[in-house]
């Protein structure tokens, strides 16, 4: 009763700003939003949805409830299928990740952020290392390529599922290298660090806050990252690039809507988040301690990014063979 | 003393007011939770963990802590009482739970789940706070032949859940491992027995299918007895409620051996207290001086698993804490929470923050001993809901069981799957075949398979890495005694028949 109570309250309050002259920004959340995230409580896009609408809910910028639901099943396929068939819906968004543009190169999903949902803003940019514990022989990123070419197939590098980020990665340091490794498929982040730092694999693929304790504690190194610039917070690993190896690889964060979201639900949500990451809890909290490369993208240049991501993801499935045919 | 300033500063933290009532409220709300089907430890820390955020860190953890404590206790409940487990780590529980619920000693039941989840506990947090680090070192030498090696093991040991029948035990097994290769195989990067189904991509949950199979079955075959089926009745003093001497002159070791080997899985990472429950149940099966009575309501059937989920739980913060490596699927939540507090987990957590870890520590204490008084204080009103009469309590357990399977993770598929197995579970169970082997190997399958094929990726094929390596070798010869040793007196028992 008394939410009720509340929502009427709030439904009310909607209702007298929109007489005093302010439609446009009014009609805009009217009812609860939810917030789908498509992966299990805890991972990455679970922390990144639940931290956005803490964010919101503090500062009292969204007049409803955010509805944080996790909708997980099929790597992210049950829940993006979900906000797909929202179409037209503009009182649900989701956690994106690079499934939105991948989920329709393997045919998991029947569309992408250009016909089947709506980009809202790309908040940022998760980059991707490979390192190794420090009892290894290898100390930098040409001892690893030198003991790579010499024995080909003979090194093994861990990361996370198959056909995924992290095995694209390695793909393509293949490439960029002219070697070949073994890779070898984990369940989560968590077991390639445990497996790395057991000494059972020679080097991980990791994003950079998977690795951060082991770093601080002097019991792994990173040997480079796939960025096109040095990590702020962590600018001793060098780029692959810079090292001769050129390749960049990095998984994106953001949010999505369904496709046909009304204009002013887009404009309210890029307004907003503009807000959220633009507070210092957000750069100090999410930013900084999951040492991330924030962005702002919407609109076309998130599109364009995406699109320039389905590139790169058909040319490197392909090659992998995950594309159905 | 360093260590003993530590643990006091541990107490004078957690012996705050607020923390305190942290403690409790994690306890009892972990309980609750618990005893929900369906609603396990991942998605009840997962649910508090945004309440937590307002907090201290260390009045959070605090919290979660005495949560997952709570509802590693709940779920027993429900298992032992209408044989429906409330979390994964209770499956192993309905085993003898129920039937000593069945046999009129449910609360016996409770009573020694209770004491023996303060033992392992208890026992847990001071070898949390003296070894951690050689532990942490201890666990990361289990590299993927050694989980196989593990995982192999507790399938062998699948005929010891099944009674005299081995061959039955088997099918059972086979049909869980079949069931267990469904959903997106991690290593070929491809959908197996998918049909199209997104749900079916990520395998089939083995909640569902465990509150289908034990609970649903339960009552399907209960209603066929319409309405002979066992109820308590009479009035049940309090003394019957309580472990007896004897019961716990019979528990004791049962008690000692599930939380060492609860603690030993528990810090592997990925194993977890389900694994842990199934393992140490066999393990005591085998010791046992009376495994005949084993499935049909042993007090040491209930001990045993439920020490070892405790310590199981207890150990999986000795990776997140000292490695920043989650051990299970709630300390990964866990973890998630500690970084958004913005600790980092890891070698260095016990150097930079002492005040937390300790906190945590001491508060794993008090945790531990509410956890035993607010449990035997409910333990006569859990019973007196054995007195209602089946053709009330039947449709609440079906109840129970569809909102259950459907809360895991809204899902009416799941609701659907639990609904298929209940009726398999009646089968199974008229027919003699072990809904426990099935369960286990939904457990273990996709665990095995994972660590085989990421094995015979290092080793390039080659089956001689589980033997020269020292850990994966000692598992698999012990897995191999397992299959040999009841085949070879099942032999020479035919052969004897033969000679008569």
């Amino acid at each position: 009763m008394k939410t009720n109570a509340i929502l009427a309250a709030c439904v009310a309050a909607v209702a007298l700003l929109g007489s005093a002259g302010l439609q446009a920004q009014a009609k805009y959340p009217s009812r609860t939003v939810e917030v789908v995230v498509p992966y299990a409580p805890g991972g990455g896009t679970d922390n990144l949805m639940r931290m956005i609408a803490g964010i919101i809910e503090e500062n009292k910028w969204s007049p409803v409830p955010l509805n944080v639901a996790n909708r997980v099943g099929g790597s992210g396929a049950v829940g993006f299928n979900y906000l797909i068939n929202k179409k037209g819906d503009s009182h649900v968004v989701a956690g994106a990740t690079p499934m939105v543009v991948s989920g329709k190169i393997e045919g998991r999903l029947p569309g992408n952020h250009r016909d089947a949902m709506t980009i809202l803003m790309v908040v940022a940019i998760d980059e991707l290392m490979l390192s190794v514990r420090n009892e290894s022989p290898f100390k930098t990123i040409e001892d690893f390529m030198k003991a790579a070419r010499a024995k080909p197939g003979g090194l093994t590098v861990g990361g996370t599922a198959t056909n995924s980020e992290d095995h694209i990665f390695t793909h393509l340091m293949e490439q960029a290298a002219k070697i070949k490794v073994k890779y070898v498929p984990f369940n989560s982040g968590g077991e390639v660090t445990a497996a790395l730092m057991g000494g059972h694999i020679d080097a991980g693929v990791m994003n950079p806050n998977e690795i951060v304790a082991q770093i601080e504690a002097k019991k792994a190194t990173n040997l480079a990252v796939a960025a096109r610039k040095r990590m702020t917070d962590a600018a001793e690993v060098p780029t692959f690039a810079e090292k001769g190896y050129e390749f960049y690889w990095e998984q994106m964060r953001g949010v999505v809507g369904p496709a046909n979201m009304a204009p002013e639900a887009v404009k309210w949500w890029q307004e907003t988040l503009k807000k959220v990451t633009e507070t210092k809890k957000w750069q100090e909290t999410y930013i900084k301690r999951n040492l991330l490369t924030p962005t702002q993208w919407v609109g076309e240049e998130a599109n364009k990014y995406l699109d320039s991501l389905n590139g790169k993801y058909e040319a490197a499935l392909g090659a992998l063979g995950a594309i159905k045919k | 003393m360093d260590f003993l300033s530590n643990l006091a500063l541990g107490f004078s933290v957690a012996l705050t007011p607020f923390n305190l009532l942290m403690a409790v409220a994690g306890v009892t709300i972990g309980i609750l939770i618990g005893a929900l089907p369906g609603v396990g430890p991942p998605s009840g820390v997962a649910m508090l963990l945004p309440l937590t955020f307002g907090m201290e860190p260390t009045s959070g953890i605090i919290m979660l802590a005495a949560l997952y404590a709570g509802t590693m206790y709940g779920g027993t409940i429900t298992a032992v009482l209408i044989n429906t487990p409330g979390e994964s780590a209770s499956v192993v529980t309905c085993l003898d739970g129920y039937q000593m619920a069945l046999k009129g000693r449910a609360g016996k039941a409770l009573g020694i789940a209770a004491i023996g989840s303060f033992v392992a506990g208890t026992v847990g947090v001071v070898l949390l706070m003296l070894v951690s680090p050689a532990l942490a070192k201890w666990s990361l030498s289990f590299g993927p032949p050694e989980t196989f090696a593990l995982m192999l093991l507790g399938l062998t040991t699948v005929t010891l859940l099944t009674g005299e029948e081995a061959l039955k035990g088997y099918i059972s097994m086979a049909l869980g491992l079949m069931l267990a290769v469904v959903g997106f195989d991690i290593i070929a990067g491809i959908p197996r027995y998918g049909f199209g189904v997104p749900e079916l991509m990520d395998g089939i949950d083995f909640l569902p299918v465990a509150i289908g199979l034990f609970g649903l079955g339960e009552v399907l075959v209960g209603a066929e007895a319409s309405g002979k089926a066992q109820v308590v009745t009479g009035r049940i003093r309090l003394r019957e409620l309580l472990p007896s001497l004897a019961d716990l002159a019979r528990s004791k070791w049962a008690i000692v051996r599930g939380t060492v080997l609860g603690f030993a899985v528990g810090v592997l990472p990925g194993a977890g207290p389900t694994v842990a429950s199934f393992l140490s149940y066999t393990v005591e099966k085998t010791v046992s001086r009376r495994p005949q009575e084993f499935g049909k309501g042993a007090i040491e059937g209930v001990a045993a698993p439920e020490s070892a989920n405790n310590a199981a739980a207890t150990a999986a913060m000795v990776p997140m804490l000292t490695l920043g490596i989650p051990g299970s699927a709630t300390t990964a939540i866990m973890l998630g929470g500690l970084m958004m507090w913005g600790l980092r987990p890891g070698p260095m957590l016990f150097e930079k923050n002492p005040q937390f870890v300790w906190g945590l520590i001491a508060s794993q204490y008090i945790a531990n001993v509410m956890l035993l008084v607010l449990s035997t204080l409910f333990i006569p009103l859990f019973v007196r809901a054995l007195r209602i009469p089946y053709s009330i309590l039947m449709p609440l357990i079906i109840v129970f069981c569809v909102t259950g399977a459907y809360s895991l993770k809204n899902s009416l598929f799941d609701v659907g799957t639990m609904l298929v197995f209940g009726v398999a579970g009646y089968f199974m169970k008229k027919l003699g075949y072990s809904p426990a082997a099935l369960v286990l190997a939904l457990v273990l399958g996709p665990l095995a398979e994972r660590a085989l094929r990421q094995s015979l990726i290092l080793s390039d094929a080659g089956l001689g890495i589980f033997f020269t390596r020292p850990i994966a070798a000692t598992l698999v010869v012990a897995a191999l005694i397992a299959i040999a040793v009841p085949a070879y007196r099942g032999l020479q028992a035919a052969l004897r028949r033969r000679g008569a």
